[in-house]
């Protein structure tokens, strides 16, 4: 007997048991990509933060150089003596390379070593916490970090061979600290060693690299930033740790910009499968709903039995997504930690469960409410007896309505993810993710029209080559236009999110092997190991190096580059972080083909020998500079009065924010600096090979911190260092595409029921059960290789506008279409959406006829 | 003289078990000639339908023979039911269960795609069907869009598209007014004089049951005697006496 009314919606959920499991498996897997890319993102957000506060949890202030450790020796008593600072500790940096037994330098990061030296009595600059051993406390010896130590079999009383400025050398190990539960930087070993051994083995007798300050009173922390920024100049940024998290982040191109970007994607494509499953059995649902009004039910009575099923199924549904979010997140952490990407342990928040139960919960009702408002609007007996409009050609309005969401997210997407973005804050991420979410929705909702076609296209071979199977698969397909598109959109989107991921990296990596090509014509590259261009070459190259390849007699020319991180004068709107690159106006031409705008190498570099500067044109555009225009560039060292010769066409370093100028000017404004590379070319190809062993030979033997680059080397490591950027996101576009295909298998499995007495017609009209079965392959064929091409165009589409937009702000940047890998996930799609159609196949051809006729 | 179009001998089917057990159908012989439009009536749940699916090859009974136009299904594997019901048999339901995402027309060729037939006179044939069931000028139409009678229409169109020997229908008025009804009943007449298809049809309607030559009465499984066809009046009053025999069973299904 039934008890109660609502208690029908327990019933319905009981003699319903497929679509009941269905459904709640639609919405864990919505709930479930929700919470997995939250989680994701919030893991590699908390990285970090987690390392940056780990390091300088007590800290309040950081004083960090522009350039490379110039902060002048007074500094520190200066700001020990300003008002309301309580304590600082100056620190010097020095980047070592490990050696091999046989004493030849590890390759990369995993040879490399950062070890920080600082004053170990007093305040220290930073919060390591010992774990092993003793404290740093004088003489050469070092304490390592914990992690980094257990990889690589190191224990406290080893010692660790290296070569660092000053030549090879072996250093105790006396401690072990721990800097992070879970970082791994990519092999990169951190290390702490005392001051005064630090200066000697460094070679840096005087200055900071850092100071680190804790203020008296924490609550006066901006106002000593004001005053310690008076104090430094416009030498040095002072900023708080967290600000300096935030600069970290934003290099590491405009990471949160992109995380909130899948956060998006994963919202909506969460909430999709949701509403989809429900509207796969919508007509079953107006069915039931029509007889309970017909029996006298008022329309609240019916509402509230599916409020009831609908929270049922929302909440087994969202547990279960939350344990599947746990875990495809943890498993892609791992994942990851073994290919050395940076990141650390799974960081779970209630934040994105909180959001994640809200998106399952909101979205499951609503989609319930749904079959229940359209049996609402028909009439109970029309519902009843199933009559009521199925076929609805899809109208020109909804047309409309779709482009009006997917154009402005197409048209300028790009320039707000990429571009300009990081200026303005989560106001306009939110914009952002909004866009997004409606550029989806659009695609969504136009789906139909652009699916259609297609199938109907892709349906004219499929139709000859299998007559029967294929014909009907067909006609299902194309008689019922929303629950086709329906079915096949959720792969299109989580394949356009690849390809647009896909392309992005394409075209960045594409672009700039381009213009490395250019810029790197010479052989080799000379360069302190572990630093990049951009950080100012780390320690730099000694003079001694340049005369000692210049006396080299395969050696033809030989250019220095200077490289200075620096805050660019005269921006007016956005950041002005940017590197100020001194080169020789003579030996340069030779060895660098970058062009520039409207006039010629040799006119730009006469100019820069005249004093004057050419600019990147992200900084030209971003400070109104043209050619003709004058700049004040003001250093330590002095002042200039410099004239803008011309804008470099090329995106070169720091994303086109550049001043390059003649390393006389470079001295004269900013001071002396030994040379972030030497540019080398030989005197002929023949004598590469010869230039090459003798110059790797003088390295290895005099100056084994610094490594020597191939222009072919050169270009790989750009492109690894994208794509290990993107890397982390393909974590996040994996689980777009294993949701977005459980997906398609769930509508397919859903169709089948909403479909079990039409199977039963065709089977007593005699259709055999190889023919049903094939039926429902045939469509998941033609749905999913509809699906992935629409993807792949749609992805393409996107990753082309958005790159355009791109190029407003990076100029130079051209569209690169990520053939293998986007085609490769396509196939991938289609194989995987017809086996995963097997089971709903098996079940539609096992059908009993005559359950099945009876099936209501 | 050809074999009868439908011959059953001591055709059981039982259902459950134990406590559970039915006895749908309890030793029918029945026989019924080539041409013959039969109507089939009997209390609810006396097996009606259970027969028609039986002789329909949608289902397979516990035990006892049966043979379609001489052909025997005992023995026949799914696939072989499966062709047959394909070739010979045409089905007309209470719940018309046309495909709601087809048109009049493409439900009626439905069979032929099917049986992998594409020549062009099928879809002569669909239409002439459809002008003979009177829709000619709903071909295009979806279900959602047709009347239950109209619908029922385009159903026994589709049942007769390959021209099957045997037509059978379950209830096909059931869920119909009565002006609808009529024109059912008259349109699967017509085609049972003009093209010769053997038509079964269950119904508890005595006037639909009237338009049958030969009217047979089923009640708890067992063959209960039979009257002619052409007077509602007889069929009513026969059917009136089951029922009133049998007290226990609740109103005519
Ligand atoms: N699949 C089944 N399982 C169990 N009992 C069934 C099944 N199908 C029919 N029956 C029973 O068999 C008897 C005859 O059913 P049916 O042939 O449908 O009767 P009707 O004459 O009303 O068409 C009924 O008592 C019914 O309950
Ligand atoms: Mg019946």
């Amino acid at each position: 007997m039934l008890r109660s009314f609502n208690s029908i919606a327990f019933r319905q959920l009981r003699t319903r048991p497929l679509r009941s499991v269905l459904t709640a498996f639609g919405v864990m897997l919505g709930v479930g990509m929700v919470f997995g890319v939250l989680l994701l993102v919030g893991t590699i957000r908390a990285t970090f933060d987690e390392l940056i506060d780990s390091a300088w949890g007590k800290t309040d202030l950081i004083v960090i150089g522009q350039g490379s450790g110039t902060i002048n020796e007074g500094t520190l008593d200066r700001i020990k003596q300003t008002k309301g600072v309580g304590e600082a500790a100056g620190m010097v940096g020095g980047m070592f390379t490990r050696l091999e037994p046989d004493g030849s330098p590890i390759d990369g990061n995993e040879g490399q070593m950062l070890i920080a030296g600082y004053e170990t009595k007093g305040y220290q600059p930073y919060d390591f916490r010992l774990v092993k051993g003793e404290r740093i406390s004088a003489g050469t010896e070092i304490m390592v970090e914990q992690n980094w130590a257990r990889d690589r079999g190191y224990d406290v009383g080893d010692r660790v061979r290296v070569a660092g400025p000053t030549g090879r050398t072996r250093l105790p190990i006396v401690g072990i600290f721990r800097l992070t539960s879970s970082l791994n930087a990519g092999g990169l070993g951190y290390a702490a060693m005392p001051l005064a051994a630090a200066r000697r083995a460094f070679d840096q007798p005087k200055g900071w690299m850092q100071i680190s300050i804790v203020a008296a009173d924490r609550g006066d922390v901006p106002a000593v930033q004001r005053r310690v920024k008076h104090l430094v100049g416009s030498g040095a940024m002072v900023q708080t740790p967290g600000e300096f998290s935030e600069q970290v982040s934003e290099q590491l191109q405009g990471l949160n910009i992109v995380l909130y970007f899948f956060s998006g994607v994963a919202l909506f494509v969460g909430g999709f499968l949701i509403l989809n499953s429900f509207n796969m059995t919508v007509l079953q649902r107006m069915r039931e709903l029509g007889m309970l009004r017909t029996l006298g039910a008022t329309r609240g009575m019916a509402t509230g039995s599916v409020i009831v099923e609908a929270l049922v199924i929302g909440a087994v549904g969202t547990v279960l997504g939350l344990l599947l979010g746990l875990a495809m997140a943890s498993g892609l952490i791992s994942l990851m930690r073994g290919m050395d990407v940076p990141v650390g342990t799974l960081h779970v928040t209630t934040g994105s469960a909180v959001t994640a139960v809200l998106v399952g919960m909101v979205v499951t009702l609503l989609g319930a409410f749904w079959p229940a408002h359209r049996a609402g609007r028909t009439p109970p007996i029309r519902a009843v007896v199933g009559t009521a409009q199925v076929r609805r050609r899809p109208a020109k309005l909804r047309l409309v309505v779709a482009a009006a969401l997917f154009l402005p997210g197409l048209w300028l997407g790009g320039s707000f993810w990429f571009g300009g973005s990081s200026e303005t804050g989560g106001l306009a991420a939110m914009g952002g993710i909004v866009m997004t979410m409606a550029m989806f929705a659009g695609m969504a909702i136009a789906a139909p029209f652009v699916i259609l076609p297609v199938i109907r296209w892709i349906s004219v071979p499929i139709r000859h080559l299998l007559p029967t199977g294929g014909r009907l698969a067909a006609d299902a397909l194309l008689s019922n236009p929303l629950r086709t598109a329906a079915t096949a959109v959720a792969l299109t989107i989580g394949l356009s999110v690849v390809v647009v991921n896909s392309s992005m990296s394409a075209s960045f990596v594409g672009t700039i092997e381009d213009q490395v090509d250019q810029a790197f014509a010479r052989d080799f590259t000379v360069q302190a190991q572990g630093f990049t261009l951009e950080q100012g070459g780390g320690p730099g190259v000694p003079r001694s190096v340049q005369r000692k390849i210049e006396a080299l007699p395969e050696a033809g020319t030989v250019a220095p580059v200077r490289a200075m991180p620096l805050e660019l004068p005269g921006v007016k709107s956005g950041s002005n972080q940017g590197i100020a690159m001194g080169v020789d106006p003579v030996q340069q031409p030779k060895v660098d083909g970058t062009p520039f705008k409207d006039i010629s190498q040799a006119e730009a570099y006469a100019g820069l020998a005249r004093g004057g500067v050419l600019l990147g044109r992200s900084y030209a555009s971003k400070a109104g500079l043209e050619r003709g225009d004058t700049l004040d560039i003001v250093g330590p060292a002095g002042r200039q009065r410099a004239e803008v010769v011309g804008t470099i066409d090329a995106i070169g370093p720091m994303a086109g924010m550049e001043m390059r100028l003649s390393l006389a000017t470079m001295n004269k404004v900013y001071g002396s600096y030994q040379p972030a590379e030497l540019a080398v070319e030989a005197r002929s190809a023949e004598q590469r090979p010869a230039l090459e062993s003798k110059m790797g030979a003088l390295l290895d033997r005099e100056y084994p911190n610094l490594e020597m680059q191939s222009a072919a080397d050169a270009k790989n490591e750009v492109g690894d260092e994208i794509n290990r950027t993107f890397n982390m996101f393909n974590a996040i576009v994996i689980i777009a595409i294993i949701v977005s295909l459980l997906g398609v298998i769930n509508t397919l499995a859903m169709s089948v029921i909403e479909r079990t007495r039409e199977i039963g017609v065709l089977r007593a009209l005699g259709a055999s059960r190889w023919q049903v079965r094939s039926t429902m392959l045939d469509e998941s064929l033609m749905i999913t290789i509809a699906g992935s091409l629409v993807g792949l165009a749609a992805g393409t589409l996107i990753g082309y506008a958005w790159m355009r937009g791109v190029d407003e702000v990076m100029p130079g940047m051209t569209f690169h279409f990520p053939g293998p890998i986007g085609i490769a996930v396509a196939v991938a799609a289609v194989i995987l959406g017809v086996i995963a159609a097997i089971l709903p196949a098996r079940r539609a051809s096992r059908l009993k006829v005559i359950e099945a006729l009876a099936y209501e | 003289m050809s074999a009868p179009a439908i011959e059953t001998r001591d055709l059981h089917m039982i259902y459950g078990a134990g406590r559970t057990e039915v006895r749908a159908l309890d030793g029918v012989d029945l026989t019924i000639d080539a041409g013959e439009m039969v109507a089939i009536m009997g209390p609810s749940g006396s097996g009606k339908s259970t027969l028609l699916h039986i002789v329909g090859a949608l289902e397979s009974p516990t035990s006892g023979t049966i043979a379609v136009a001489g052909v025997h299904y005992e023995g026949l594997d799914d696939k072989e039911l499966t062709a047959l019901r394909r070739d010979h048999i045409g089905f007309v339901f209470q719940f018309f269960n046309l495909l709601p995402s087809l048109t009049a027309e493409e439900n009626v060729t439905l069979p032929a795609v099917i049986a992998r037939r594409r020549e062009p006179a099928i879809r002569e044939r669909a239409r002439e069907l459809l002008e003979r069931v009177r829709l000619s000028d709903r071909v295009d139409h979806l279900p959602a869009e047709l009347s239950g009678g109209q619908q029922q229409r385009v159903s026994i169109a589709r049942a007769l598209l390959l021209s099957p020997e045997l037509v059978l229908a379950d209830e096909p008025t059931g869920n119909l007014d009565s002006r609808s009804s009529r024109e059912v009943l008259d349109v699967l007449r017509e085609l049972n004089r003009e093209e010769g298809h053997t038509i079964v049809m269950v119904t508890h309607d005595a006037a639909a049951a009237a338009t049958a030559d030969r009217v047979i009465f089923l009640r708890d499984g067992k063959l209960a005697g039979e009257v002619e066809g052409g007077s509602p009046r007889r069929a009513a009053e026969y059917l009136a006496s089951l029922q009133s025999e049998a007290e226990h069973e609740p109103v005519p299904g």
